[in-house]
């Protein structure tokens, strides 16, 4: 059986954790981890193949990017990781929370996001129909 | 009196920087007016302010030009020259006259406060110098404060008159004023003297009975006197305090209205203001909102996803059951194989050999297929399915961006309306009208505190729910307790020997108090009837139209307009200035005060119509009258000026050079 909770850190592109800096300081949300956890869930709607391409993806500190605690994205009740792994390609180097993460991210900067504020509605809808 | 002003000098005197002089032509019945014409905001009040601050040490601001700082000239104080005074030179009875006041700063300080500085005055008769209490009689009896509102007034002031009789509480203030002018003030003191006499009189009385119930009475009656003078007096310096609120908030409120727009602007600048800290309330509220619903989000969004594959997940679990079914026969053939087990847990029969090769085999085959992780995928997919739900988490969040955006629209939509009146206003404008808001704030404050505390005092003395005066005098108030125990003193001093004394002595007190009150009448209806018979002949002179309109005087001195029916009739501005100016004719007939007049913006609300015939009738009202007067009242070279130059003896001007300093040109 596959084990989520080997993942202890994973990284956010430097471009993304900058703009979720912006996104709290412009006081939509109260922890990054807010987001990123919504843009996991985005990001599950996405195909498989787009997810392992993401997986492929460099993304570390060496980079420049952005360390995270998996452990502040996971919930107590570990239904996040549940989620990731019952809707995500496993994965033997176990990076789909970063792979998601990052995929998220951006989904929400780039397509949920207008005149500084986060679409909320949008997201509703996206994950409505990402089934 | 026979009072003129010759020449005014002043030093760094509010807008006058450095030393400047104006001359005044002696007074001539022919050619009585001296015109001062000046722009708004020029410096021609900071005229009046000079006389009165010269002559009394006030300028009769009440709210502002109260402290020597706000007095001296801001570019003298920016060159650190600190020091001001104002100088009359004036003729009273035939005598020159030279009056100065200074204000310098103590030595040795460097950076001067209002109570760094020192004040010097000075009156010098002919040659002689006038030393310590002097000076203070000089000046009364010349021109006393009390009556000099009737000599140097702003011309605007003559406005609040109607409202000033209307007041109960001002037109006591008008009618002191014009008594003293009248000199009954003499009257009224020797009638206290009488009633102190009176009151020894009773006294002396009662401390030679031995009557202790008697002695007790009057003991309380002393009490009771006692609190009533207390109280009294409370009332007179509360009624006195809420006088000069009123004054203050008047002045505040007429400074307002110069303003003109900037004060409406000033009001929806606080409206805007005040709306937009309701807007940045609102968007900090909505923030605090989203970010609380924004935390829970991801688990409203995947309770969405896992509802939307909800089929495919039972269908999976469907598919999953024959495993479950296996796993279940899996565990019961364990058990059964068990060598342990003689009989079957089902039915009790005994297991054989056979049976126990045969469940191997079934066990054995049951075993080759993968069906060991179905029950945790079960598992995870009942979690999974036990958070689907169907609640509207979200609606906050959906509509947000629309609420949002229209508070921020109301938002920016503040801000620049608030820059627009900003703009409008300028700052030192705002400024300025915000203070006078704020004084008004406070004055409105004040005057409710001190009309509730006169209310309660009335009421200890009147009742009927006095609750201060416990047994000495509740609920029905000092005067109805005062009047019972005199009643009873009264029948019990009957029989009190030497009594009729007493009777016969208080007897002539009361009659000569009688005496000077109905001379104080007289005197007050004479001089009323003087009052309105000289106001009249003014009146006349002043109105245009061929009118059969007169007026007539109440007891508060009062002045109302009546038709040829007897019945008032409402007045202009114009109506309401001619009526004050006729009073103060009327005054100065009756009381036989004569003196120059000093009237700024003389005509700053009256039409064009009047104004020659005002000027002729002020021309009329002394020898000596100066206007201070902005070029929209009396036009340069304008037919009005013309039709008056006969009687205008000269025309000086004041050049405003800046927003700090004026000049004094003499004609």
């Amino acid at each position: 059986m596959e084990n989520t909770e080997e993942l202890k850190y994973f990284c956010l592109k430097l471009e993304l954790a900058e703009w979720l800096d912006k996104v709290k300081a412009d006081n939509q949300v109260t922890h990054s981890q807010d987001l990123i956890r919504v843009g996991i869930i985005l990001a599950l709607g996405c195909d498989k193949d787009t997810i392992k391409k993401k997986e492929l993806e460099e993304i570390n500190r060496a980079s420049g990017d952005r360390n995270f605690n998996a452990g502040d994205i996971k919930d107590g009740q570990n239904f996040l990781s549940l989620l990731i792994k019952k809707f995500s390609p496993a994965n033997p180097k176990n990076t789909r929370m970063q792979a998601l993460a990052n995929l998220g991210v951006a989904m929400i900067r780039d397509k949920f996001y207008d005149d500084g504020l986060i679409r909320w509605d949008k997201i509703e809808d996206a994950v409505k129909n990402s089934s | 009196m026979n009072l003129f002003f010759e020449e005014i000098k002043l030093k760094n005197w509010i807008p006058y920087k450095g030393s400047q002089s104006l001359r005044f032509s002696p007074p001539q019945a022919s050619k009585p007016l001296t015109l001062i014409r000046g722009v708004n905001k020029g410096g021609k009040s900071a005229i009046i302010r000079a006389f009165k601050w010269a002559l009394y040490g006030n300028t009769g601001d009440l709210s502002e030009y109260q402290k020597p700082l706000e007095l001296l000239n801001r570019d003298a104080k920016n060159q650190n020259d600190y020091q001001f005074s104002v100088t009359l030179l004036l003729n009273y009875e035939g005598k020159n006259t030279e009056i100065t006041r200074t204000m310098s700063p103590r030595g040795g300080v460097s950076l001067i406060k209002n109570s760094d500085y020192e004040e010097y005055f000075q009156i010098k008769v002919e040659d002689t110098f006038l030393t310590g209490d002097k000076q203070e009689l000089y000046i009364k009896e010349m021109l006393s404060e009390d009556i000099s509102d009737f000599f140097l007034f702003d011309g605007e002031m003559l406005q609040e008159y109607k409202a000033l009789v209307a007041s109960r509480n001002t037109a006591s203030k008008l009618k002191s004023q014009i008594q003293k002018s009248l000199r009954t003030p003499h009257i009224k003191s020797a009638q206290d003297d009488i009633k102190i006499i009176k009151n020894q009189i009773l006294k002396q009385n009662a401390t030679e009975t031995s009557d202790k119930l008697l002695q007790r009475v009057i003991g309380r009656q002393n009490d009771l006197v006692l609190k009533e003078t207390k109280f009294l007096e409370d009332k007179d310096s509360l009624a006195e305090s809420l006088d000069v609120e009123r004054e203050i908030l008047r002045k505040v409120e007429s400074d307002l209205t110069a303003y003109g727009d900037s004060e409406q602007d000033v009001v929806n600048l606080g409206k805007a203001e005040d709306r937009l800290k309701k807007t940045v309330k609102q968007l900090k509220d909505l923030q605090d909102l989203l970010k609380s619903q924004a935390s829970n989000a991801w688990e409203h969004l995947a309770s969405i996803m896992v509802g939307s594959r909800e089929e495919a997940l039972k269908s999976e679990k469907k598919t999953l059951s024959p495993t479950l079914e296996k796993n279940n026969m899996i565990s019961i053939l364990k058990n059964l194989s068990d060598s342990s087990q003689k009989h079957c847990g089902v039915c009790n029969t005994e297991l054989t050999d056979a049976h126990k090769e045969y469940i191997r085999t079934k066990l054995q085959k049951y075993c080759s297929e993968d069906v060991s992780d179905a029950t945790e995928k079960v598992r995870e997919i009942d979690q999974l399915l036990s958070k689907v739900r169907s609640s509207d988490d979200f609606k906050f969040l959906r509509e947000l961006p629309n609420k949002y955006l229209d508070i921020l629209a109301d938002q920016g939509e503040c801000e620049v309306e608030i820059e627009n009146l900003k703009n409008a206003i300028g700052a030192s404008n705002r400024k300025d009208i915000q203070d006078l808001y704020s004084k008004q704030t406070e004055c409105k404050n004040e005057i409710k505190k001190l009309t509730d505390s006169i209310t309660s005092i009335e009421i200890e003395l009147n009742g009927p729910n006095a609750s201060q005066g416990r047994d000495l005098y509740q609920p029905n108030g000092v005067i109805a307790a005062l009047k019972d125990c005199e009643e009873m003193i009264k029948s019990m001093q009957a029989d009190i020997p030497g009594i009729e004394r007493t009777k016969s002595l208080t007897k002539l007190c009361m009659d000569i108090d009688q005496i000077l009150e109905k001379t104080l009448n007289q005197l007050l209806i004479t001089a009323s009837s003087e009052i309105e018979e000289a106001a009249n002949k003014m009146y006349k002179k002043m109105t245009v139209e061929d009118s059969t309109t007169r007026l007539s005087i109440d007891e508060g001195f009062g002045l109302t307009v009546l038709d040829d029916r007897g019945e008032s009739l409402s007045t202009s501005s114009t109506g309401n200035q001619i009526v004050a100016l006729s009073l103060l004719h009327g005054l100065k007939v009756a009381t036989g005060i004569q003196g120059p007049l000093l009237i700024d913006t003389p005509f700053g609300r009256v039409d064009l119509e009047h104004r020659k015939t005002i000027l002729e009738g002020l021309a009329t009202m002394s020898q000596q009258v100066v206007l201070l007067v902005h070029s929209g009242e009396i036009q340069e070279n304008s037919p009005l000026e013309q039709s008056i130059s006969r009687e205008i003896s000269q025309i000086h001007r004041i050049d405003k050079e800046s927003d700090t300093q004026s000049r004094l040109l003499g004609s």
